[in-house]
Parts: structure tokens; sequence; C-alpha cells
């Protein structure tokens, strides 16, 4: 009972069907409330899979207009979560190949951090990882596995999907992302066997 | 009736990852279980797959992504609103805005043309009957008179220059692949078109019946010339939508 439910609870927060009904009336508001709602995890997924903030947020916020701008699309089959991670993870990806693309032309020095995902960019082992060199380790790691594992292996550690939303979101079996976790876990083992405490 | 053999030939190792995520009915957990018990081998395996799974808290917890400032999430909402077409509660307003002047002149046009008709048609003040007058008629006692009512005069206003919008019903102002549409910074209007094209097809300036040309000087090249433009109030650039019919 909707209707009571709102009425005994008036701060309850709106449904995604709510707001984004109200986005698409023009409502600045609802979403500022959908941006709020959902952009960390998308941050947090593309952060993962490209490793730099920046370039996280410019996946976010691609994200977020390609998931508004085609809701037509969604038409509600899913969550607007896996939507919206399903289109920030494939923004991600491609981040991150036009990134590669560009790393293969030699450029001037610039300002910028190196790449993390060069070929001996693991950080050394050492006894006690600081939160950020352990990150950088995983997500150097992760830059190592295939883009399909390791888009559903973020989409279920960083996005908290299930499996089977992690299926529904890339149109895959159950028994794929099964698969593609596994292995992605095996080699994620052997690439921070050094990394990890024992 | 033999229960079937686990072997690692016939045992998915993938149904490790889903026994660490608790992925797995009852039947197949019971499988794996099963399976496990006869290959204690398989233990190092579902170790492994647990300390990369969403249930070591302490890894992620340690490996968590830094959170962008709130000036960075501010860019990129804004960001989000600018990758979207002009604000329609705008449109609106000026719309608004317009149809409010366009009322007010057509109720200036009204009230003046009252006025010249009661002036033309207004009736005689009465003059006092001279004294050989006929006497006035027994309305109620007499036959019934058929009296014919000259129409009132027509109001006709003096136009000095030719009409430029003579023949032309609908000023259309562009196609929609002539329009690109901006958000107006700063008017506090809240807008976000999502699931169609907000310009479909050719943009109707208004018929000739909702503009009224104000300062106009004449102009050799009308009517193929246009009209000198001059801005509305402010600076903000005005769309005026088609006005249903």
């Amino acid at each position: 009972m909707p209707a009571v439910t709102a009425i005994l609870n008036p701060d309850a927060s709106p449904s995604d069907t709510t707001l984004l009904e109200r986005c698409a009336a023009g409502d600045r508001d609802a979403l500022d409330d959908l941006f709020r709602r959902y952009r960390t995890v998308a941050y947090r997924v593309a952060y993962r899979l490209l490793g730099r903030e920046a370039d996280a947020l410019d996946a976010v916020q691609d994200a977020f207009v390609k998931a508004l701008k085609h809701l037509d699309r969604f038409r509600g089959h899913s969550s607007f979560k896996t939507w919206l991670l399903r289109i920030a993870s494939n923004a991600a990806l491609d981040v991150g190949r036009q990134r590669k693309r560009e790393a293969r032309v030699p450029q001037a020095p610039r300002d910028d951090p190196p790449d993390r995902y060069g070929p001996a960019d693991l950080p050394a082992p050492e006894a006690e990882l600081t939160r950020t060199d352990l990150r950088d380790a995983i997500d150097a790691a992760l830059a190592r596995l295939p883009d399909t594992q390791r888009q559903t292996f973020v989409l279920h550690i960083d996005g908290g999907l299930t499996y089977k939303e992690v299926a529904d979101t890339l149109g895959i079996s159950i028994g794929t992302v099964m698969s593609r976790l596994f292995y992605a876990r095996q080699k994620l083992k052997t690439l921070l066997a050094d990394q990890m405490e024992p | 009736m033999t229960t079937p053999a686990h072997t690692p030939e016939n045992f998915p190792p993938e149904l490790l990852a889903a026994y660490a995520d608790n992925e797995l009915d009852a039947v197949t957990r019971s499988r794996v279980e099963a399976y496990l018990a006869e290959h204690p081998e398989a233990l190092a395996e579902l170790t492994a797959q647990r300390a990369f799974g969403p249930g070591n808290a302490l890894l992620w917890e340690r490996a968590e992504v830094p959170e962008p400032s709130a000036a960075a999430w501010n860019v990129v909402r804004r960001g989000i609103g600018q990758a979207f077409n002009p604000p329609v509660p705008a449109t609106t307003q000026t719309n608004r805005t317009f149809t409010r002047r366009t009322v007010a002149a057509i109720l200036g046009i009204v009230a003046i043309a009252a006025v010249v008709a009661f002036l033309v048609v207004k009736p005689a003040a009465p003059q006092p009957p001279p004294s050989d007058a006929p006497k006035p008629v027994d309305v109620v006692n007499a036959a019934p008179v058929i009296l014919e009512v000259a129409p009132p005069p027509r109001l006709v206003v003096p136009v000095s220059q030719p009409n430029p919008l003579e023949g032309i019903a609908v000023l259309p102002m562009a196609s929609d692949d002539d329009v690109i549409l901006h958000r107006v910074p700063d008017t506090g209007a809240g807008w976000l078109p999502v699931g169609h094209n907000p310009l479909p097809k050719t943009l109707l300036f208004a018929t000739v019946e909702e503009v009224h040309l104000e300062d106009v000087k004449p102009c050799p090249a009308w009517p193929k010339g246009m009209p000198k433009m001059t801005n509305g109030p402010g600076t903000m650039p005005m769309i005026f939508a088609a006005k249903p019919r």
C-alpha cells in the first residue's frame, strides 16, 4: 500500500521510478536526488576499471547522461542501478581502451601521473601495505584481466550486484558470470600473491 | 543406488566461486560440500575465491577507492545538466510572456475600437420636442410598425502602409535541424527533456494574428526582407514553440 506508506512516513525516499518520471518532467531536484543516490556506486565501478579519479568521474558523467537520454531503452526491465552500472562500466572500458591507444603514441611528458597499467607496475611487496598501495596493487592486477572478466568482477564486487543482476546487466548467463568470476579470482590470486597478507 | 562420483573431471570449478559468494541453491550447495569433503585439496581454491569475494570486507575496506571532493561532484553534476537541451520551463515561461503580451495587445485594440465605435454610433442628446410636434403615439394600442434598423457603421482603421505580413499565414522559424538548444543559465528553471526529440518538426514562430509589430519603419525590401528585430527584455534568447491550433 504505497499511499498509506507515504502518509505514515512522509520522509520516505521516492522510488527510482518516481524520480525518473520527475526528471523527465524537468525536475532538477529529482535529478539531484537520483545523482546523489547512485553516483558513488557508479564511481566505484568506474574507478576500479580505470584506476584514476578524473577518468572515473568522466565515465560517471557520461553514464548518467546516456542513461537519462536513453531511458526509452531501459523501459524498467531491470533496475535503474543495473542499467546505470552497465553504461558506466562500458563507458569506463571505452575510456580505458582509448587511453591505451593514446599510450601507444609517444607523447611529450605531462604533469599527469603515469599510467599504472604498464607491464611492470605492480608495487613492490612490503610487509605493511598502505591503503593506497593495496588499492593500487588491486587496480593494477585488475587491469591485467580481460575486459569481460574485469567488468564482471567489478560489477559484482564494487557494484554490489548479485550473479543474476550481473547476468542481466551484461546479457550473459549466470553460468558465464560464475566462470568469469572464478577465473578472474584465480588470476588475481596469482598476481597479488606477494601483496596479500597470509 | 550409488552416489554419483565427485571427481575433478565432472565438477565445474566455477561452482567454488558461487559457493564462496553464497549464490547457489541448496541442492548445488550440497553437491559442492560433498565434493569438498572428498577433495580437501580444493579448500585452498575455495579460500582464494573467498579472499577476493565481497565477503572479505577487510580487504575491500583497505582498498577502498578515494572519495571525490564535493567540488568534483558538483562539476560532474553540472556537466550532466549541461548535456541536455534548454529548459522546458524557460520556454513555457517565454510563451506565457508572449501570450500575455498578445492578450494585452488584443484587449487594447478592442478597447480602442469600442471607444471609437461608441463615439461614431453615439445617439444625439435628447432635444425637447417642438410645440407643433405630433402627439406621442400610443404604443400600447397602436398597430405594430416594422422598423428597419441600419447596421452599425463598420470600423475602418486607416492603414498608411501595406501589411508586410499579408498573405503569410504562419511564420516558420526554423527546422529542427537548424536549431541547437542551449540551456539558458541562471534562470532557475529546471528541465530535463527525456525520451523524445523536443523538436520533432519545423518550429512555427507565430501566426500573423499573434504578431504585433512595433516601431517598424517602412522598408522597400518588404515583404521579401525581414522586419527589424529587437531583443526582448533582458538578454535572454527567446524561442517560441508552435501554438496548438
